[in-house]
C-alpha cells in the first residue's frame, strides 16, 4: 500500500515522499531511498519504485523522498546541473537526509535504524548522511561516482565551442569511449577493446587524478565504523574502475570494513539496459535480506498515528 | 540510537495536495495545484510517457504552478503502472490510460463545479486528452508537441531503446539494431522495454488502430503547439525551446520556457474568459 507523505522542515519547506507500508507490519529496519540525481523520487525507469515495491512485498517499510527542488517538493534548483552536482558533492542535503532517517526511525520504532539507498549522486548524499547519524544503519550505493563533478560550462556559441574542445581533450570523454559509453565506441569495437586493456594496464591500481577525495574519505569513515555498505556497479564501466581502486585503497587502510561490491554485466549507468533492472533489484533485495534479516517485532511500541 | 535534529512527518498540507484516485485495481497518483485566491478555471494535465515523464517532471510541475498562479486549479497525474501510480505497466491498454485520466477528471470536477475546464496534453499525453475531448469532456484543448500519428507517440521511445543498446556491453539480453526491428517485435506480440519502461503489445495495437479527431466540430477551442528544440522555428505555429528538449536528459535543470509558458497562459486565460462569457 502506497501513501503520500509530507515532511515538514524547520525552515518551513516541505518535502514530499511516498511510503510503502507492508500489509502485515514492518520489520525493525526501514529503507529510505533518496533521489537519483535531479530525477523525481520514482527514479529513471521507475527503478526506485520497483525496488520499494519489492522490498515492501518482502515485509520492509520503505520511504522514497523528493529532496528540495526536485519532484513534488518545494524549493528551487539552479538553471544548470553543474553547480547542483558540485553542491551535492560538497555535502548539500546530507544533514536533511540524516534528519529524515532519524524521524522515520523514531516514528516507526525501527530499532535497527534505516538503510539508505542512492544511485549516482544519490550515493554522495546517502553516504555523507550516514556519517552524520547512526540512525542510518546500512547503505546501498548504486553506481557511485567518485570523480570530481565537472565544472560549470558557459552559454552561447563560445560555450559550445569550448564544450566541443573540452570534450575532445577531456580524459573523461576518452574514458567514456574506452568503456563503451558513447556511439563512437560501438562503431570501433575492436580498436576500443585493445585501447581499453592497454589503458587499464597503464593506470595500474592508483586512484585516477580527478578523484574527489572527500568522497573517498567519507567511505573511509564508514569503513572504520564497520557500517554495512553494498556497492553495485555496471560491470566494466568507468565508474567501476574508480570503485575497485577505492576498495583496494580501503583494504589497506581499514581492512575490517564491511563494504561489499557486485557488478551487473551488460547494462548501463541507470540499470535500464539489457535487463539490468531485474538483476539489480534481485541483488539489492538479497543483500538487504542477508544483512538485515526480518525480525519479529514483539515488544516494539508503535510511535505516532498514521498520517 | 542517536537521531539528528528530526523533521516532523505530517499529513499533506492544504496548499498543493497529493492523493490517489481509484482506477480499476490501480492507485492513480495525482497532485492538485490550487490557486492562491479565487478559482477561475481548471486544467487537467496529461503528461508524457515513460522516461520522458521523468525528465519532463520539473517543467511539468513548474507549468502546473504557473497555471495555479493565474487562477487555475491544475491537476497532474501519473498513468497506472508508472512512477507514483500502482498497477501492472506490462498489461495496460490505451483504454486504461484514458480511464485513469477520466478518474482524475472526476476528482477535479468535484472540486471545480461549473468552472471552465481546459484539457492539456504533452506528447503522449496529447493522445489521451484528445480522446477525452472527443467524447465531450473539457471546454478547450491545449496540446504541446502532439505526435504526428498515434504510433509515432511511441516512436521516440523506441529510438531511445536502440540508443540504449548501442552503448552497452553485451549482456543477458540480445541487442536490437533498429526501430523497425522493435516494431516487428511489438507487431508479433512481444513486449519491448525502453529505458526501464515496458511497452505492452496491447498498447501498441491500440495506438495503431486509434483514430481520433482533434477538432470535435462543436466550436470548442483547440490549440496545438509544436515544440522545436533549438533556436530555429520550423513553422508559424511552433515555439522554439532549448535543446535537448525538456523531456530528454540534458544539463539544463530549469530550461528557459518563458515564451512557451507565456503564450500558453495567455491562450488558456483568454479561452476561459470567453467560455465564462
Amino acid at each position: 500500500m502506497r501513501s503520500a507523505v509530507e515532511i515538514q522542515l524547520a525552515d518551513g519547506h516541505r518535502l514530499l515522499g511516498t511510503r510503502h507500508e507492508p500489509a502485515d507490519g514492518a520489520a525493525d529496519v526501514g529503507i529510505l531511498i533518496v533521489n537519483f540525481g535531479p530525477i523525481p523520487r520514482s527514479g529513471v525507469g521507475d527503478l526506485a519504485v520497483r525496488l520499494a515495491d519489492a522490498l515492501c512485498d518482502a515485509g520492509r517499510l520503505v520511504y522514497r523522498i523528493d529532496l528540495p527542488g526536485i519532484g513534488d517538493s518545494d524549493g528551487d534548483l539552479p538553471p544548470r546541473e553543474e553547480p547542483y552536482f558540485e553542491s551535492l558533492q560538497r555535502g548539500a542535503h546530507a544533514d536533511l537526509v540524516a534528519g529524515v532517517a532519524g524521524a522515520i526511525a523514531v516514528r516507526h520504532g525501527l530499532r535497527g535504524g534505516v538503510v539508505a539507498v542512492g544511485l549516482c549522486s544519490g550515493t554522495w548524499i546517502a553516504g555523507y548522511a550516514a556519517e552524520r547519524t547512526d540512525a542510518i544503519s546500512g547503505l546501498v550505493m548504486l553506481e557511485p561516482e567518485l570523480r570530481t563533478a565537472p565544472y560549470a560550462g558557459t552559454e552561447g556559441v563560445a560555450g559550445r565551442i569550448a564544450s566541443r574542445v573540452n570534450k575532445a581533450i577531456s580524459p573523461l570523454a576518452w574514458v567514456r569511449f574506452l568503456f563503451g559509453e558513447n556511439c563512437l565506441s560501438s562503431r570501433l569495437g575492436v580498436a576500443r577493446s585493445f585501447a581499453y586493456w592497454t589503458f587499464l594496464r597503464m593506470v595500474g591500481s592508483s586512484m585516477p587524478t580527478d578523484t574527489y577525495w572527500p568522497l573517498v574519505a567519507s567511505w573511509k569513515a564508514l569503513a572504520r565504523r564497520r557500517l554495512p555498505v553494498f556497492v553495485v556497479t555496471s560491470a566494466r564501466s568507468w565508474r567501476e574502475m574508480y570503485v575497485l581502486r577505492a576498495l583496494a585503497w580501503l583494504d589497506r587502510r581499514a581492512p575490517s570494513h564491511r563494504i561489499t561490491h557486485e557488478a551487473i554485466s551488460g547494462t548501463n549507468h541507470i540499470f535500464t539496459a539489457g535487463g539490468g533492472t531485474v538483476r539489480v533489484l534481485a541483488t539489492v533485495i538479497r543483500w538487504i535480506s542477508e544483512s538485515f534479516p526480518v525480525n519479529a517485532r514483539d515488544g516494539v511500541a508503535e510511535v505516532g498515528a498514521d498520517v | 540510537m542517536a537521531v539528528a535534529d528530526s523533521p516532523q512527518i505530517v499529513a499533506i498540507a492544504p496548499a498543493e495536495r497529493a492523493g490517489y484516485s481509484r482506477s480499476g485495481d490501480a492507485q492513480v497518483y495525482y497532485r492538485l495545484h490550487p490557486p492562491p485566491e479565487e478559482v477561475t478555471g481548471a486544467a487537467l494535465l496529461c503528461g508524457p510517457w515513460g522516461s520522458e515523464r521523468d525528465y519532463a517532471h520539473g517543467t511539468w510541475t513548474r507549468w502546473a504552478r504557473a497555471l495555479s498562479e493565474r487562477g487555475f486549479l491544475a491537476m497532474r497525474f501519473d498513468y497506472r503502472g508508472m512512477a507514483e501510480s500502482s498497477g501492472d505497466g506490462g498489461a495496460v491498454s490505451l483504454a486504461d490510460y484514458v480511464a485513469d485520466a477520466a478518474a482524475c477528471l472526476g476528482v477535479l470536477r468535484s472540486r471545480a463545479l461549473g468552472i471552465p475546464l481546459v484539457l492539456h496534453g504533452l506528447r503522449f499525453g496529447a493522445v489521451i486528452v484528445k480522446q477525452l475531448f472527443a467524447r465531450g469532456d473539457g471546454d478547450a484543448l491545449l496540446l504541446w508537441d502532439p505526435p504526428a500519428t498515434q504510433v509515432s507517440a511511441q516512436g521516440d521511445v523506441l529510438r531511445y531503446r536502440v540508443a540504449e543498446d548501442a552503448v552497452r556491453e553485451d549482456g543477458v539480453e540480445p541487442r536490437v539494431g533498429s526501430v523497425a526491428e522493435l516494431m516487428v517485435m511489438l507487431d508479433a506480440g512481444s513486449e519491448v522495454t525502453s529505458e526501464g519502461h515496458c511497452i505492452p503489445p496491447r498498447l501498441w495495437r491500440d495506438l495503431k488502430s486509434l483514430v481520433v479527431k482533434c477538432d470535435a466540430g462543436d466550436g470548442r477551442r483547440v490549440r496545438a503547439i509544436r515544440l522545436d528544440a533549438g533556436p530555429k522555428r520550423r513553422s508559424p505555429c511552433s515555439v522554439s525551446i532549448p535543446s535537448p528538449p525538456f523531456w530528454r536528459p540534458g544539463r539544463r535543470l530549469v530550461p528557459d520556457l518563458a515564451e512557451l509558458f507565456e503564450s500558453s497562459l495567455n491562450w488558456v486565460t483568454e479561452t476561459v474568459a470567453e467560455v465564462r462569457r
